[in-house]
């Protein structure tokens, strides 16, 4: 493996839940380190491995556990990721995932999630006084039971992309173009929700979740059947709904809901804008050869 | 890239003077875009497509050695005809009263309007 290549650093204490929330993003583009939790190899990474494992960070994701109590020792360990990674990548983001929320009942879940968030942006918001570069960090309040870590990385998923903006902006101009009411796109190997654009406002907000899910588990029987998984469309009276491999590392999903629209012709737009948003990534890209590029 | 539904408001406007549908297809005869009796039309892309590739292969014969250009058929229920646009074809049907001349004329016209607009879909 590139020993250049950067990273995605995943820790938390022994028992957060950190590697069974692997399970999502396994066969990820970037190489993943996940630290083990036990207190003794914590204490490790802070002191005499800490070049070797803070180097050519791009993203710490932090695992709190939200039943535990002594919320003490993790800020500890926060801290000395935060200084470490101010020292060997000042560049990277920071993403706290406030774990096991599912097992908090559900009318308190949302006040001790804000609590918790409170109380860790607080604790950081001592140190960028100290720290060089301003602190880029983000909350989730997270569950491997339901939709919240799905969303959760999806979020990290898009923080990792270059110029995601401009990729946004085109596909919004897409959608308009094919007359679409939604498309989205999605990285190839974890079925993450990379962007999307709707042209209008939908009741369920966890769909994304929920097709993600069928598509892996078609795309899982398929392989099995010894015939990659390459595109489906799906047509009923209410919509049509393509999805094909887009990009290098991208699966794209289109919605529409006009019966006049002809398969065709949106399997030729398809087809089309393929070709544009390849050369798109290739600029976007630039000459970062480690970028994550969809 | 196309647009969908403007593609299809553009082929209404031949539907006129007798002529009941006009569409846009592809090669392997699944319809682009289509104004008219929709059931109708994907039927008659699906038989076009496959006499027009009939054709197309005699006309590579070193005998006849001459690209294929517009193809009319005489129906006892009507008159169909097609024409290639970039890679995809145009096609009007009528019932039989409407003159030949008339649709090919109709069809022509239509082709060179679109040809522009088709001609930057590189695929």
């Amino acid at each position: 493996m590139n020993p250049t290549k950067r990273k995605i650093l995943l820790i938390g204490r022994s028992g957060s839940g950190k590697t069974s929330m692997r399970s999502i993003s396994w066969e990820f583009n970037f190489k993943f380190m996940d630290c083990g939790g036990q207190d003794s190899y914590l204490e490790n990474f802070f002191g005499s491995q800490r070049d070797r494992v803070f180097r050519n960070v791009e993203v710490l994701i932090y695992v709190f556990d939200v039943t535990r109590k002594d919320t003490e020792k993790d800020l500890n360990y926060l801290e000395s990721s935060v200084f470490a990674l101010s020292e060997f990548s000042p560049e990277s983001k920071i993403f706290c995932l406030i774990h096991k929320v599912d097992l908090i009942p559900e009318e308190e879940r949302e006040n001790v999630i804000e609590s918790y968030k409170e109380e860790i942006m607080k604790f950081l918001s001592k140190f960028s006084e100290i720290l060089e570069n301003p602190l880029k960090v983000t909350c989730f309040g997270t569950s491997i039971w339901n939709e919240t870590l799905f969303l959760a990385w999806s979020k990290i998923v898009y923080s990792l992309i270059p110029k995601i903006q401009l990729l946004e902006e085109h596909l919004h101009s897409f959608c308009q173009i094919c007359d679409a009411e939604e498309v989205v796109l999605f990285e190839r190997s974890t079925f993450l929700v990379i962007s999307a654009s709707s042209s209008k406002t939908y009741q369920d907000i966890h769909r994304f979740e929920k097709i993600s899910k069928f598509i892996k588990h078609f795309k899982l029987s398929c392989n099995k059947a010894h015939s990659p998984f390459q595109s489906m469309e799906i047509r009923n009276r209410f919509f049509t709904a393509f999805v094909d491999s887009f990009t290098a590392n991208s699966y794209i999903l289109v919605i529409i809901s006009d019966p006049q629209i002809e398969n065709a012709a949106i399997s030729l737009n398809i087809q089309v804008a393929r070709n544009h948003f390849e050369n798109l990534v290739q600029k976007t890209r630039g000459n970062d050869d480690n970028a994550l590029v969809i | 890239m196309l647009k969908p539904k403007l593609l299809t408001k553009t082929l209404q406007q031949t539907n006129t003077d007798g002529i009941n549908g006009t569409m846009l297809f592809n090669s392997d005869g699944s319809l682009i875009a289509s104004s008219g009796d929709r059931d109708k039309n994907r039927t008659i892309a699906a038989i076009t497509a496959n006499i027009w590739q009939t054709y197309q292969k005699k006309s590579n014969d070193p005998l006849i050695n001459s690209d294929l250009n517009v193809v009319m058929i005489n129906c006892k229920e009507g008159k169909v005809i097609i024409k290639e646009v970039c890679k995809m074809f145009l096609c009007v049907h009528s019932g039989n009263d409407v003159p030949t001349g008339i649709l090919k004329e109709k069809l022509i016209s239509l082709a060179k309007f679109l040809e522009p607009s088709l001609s930057k879909i590189v695929i």
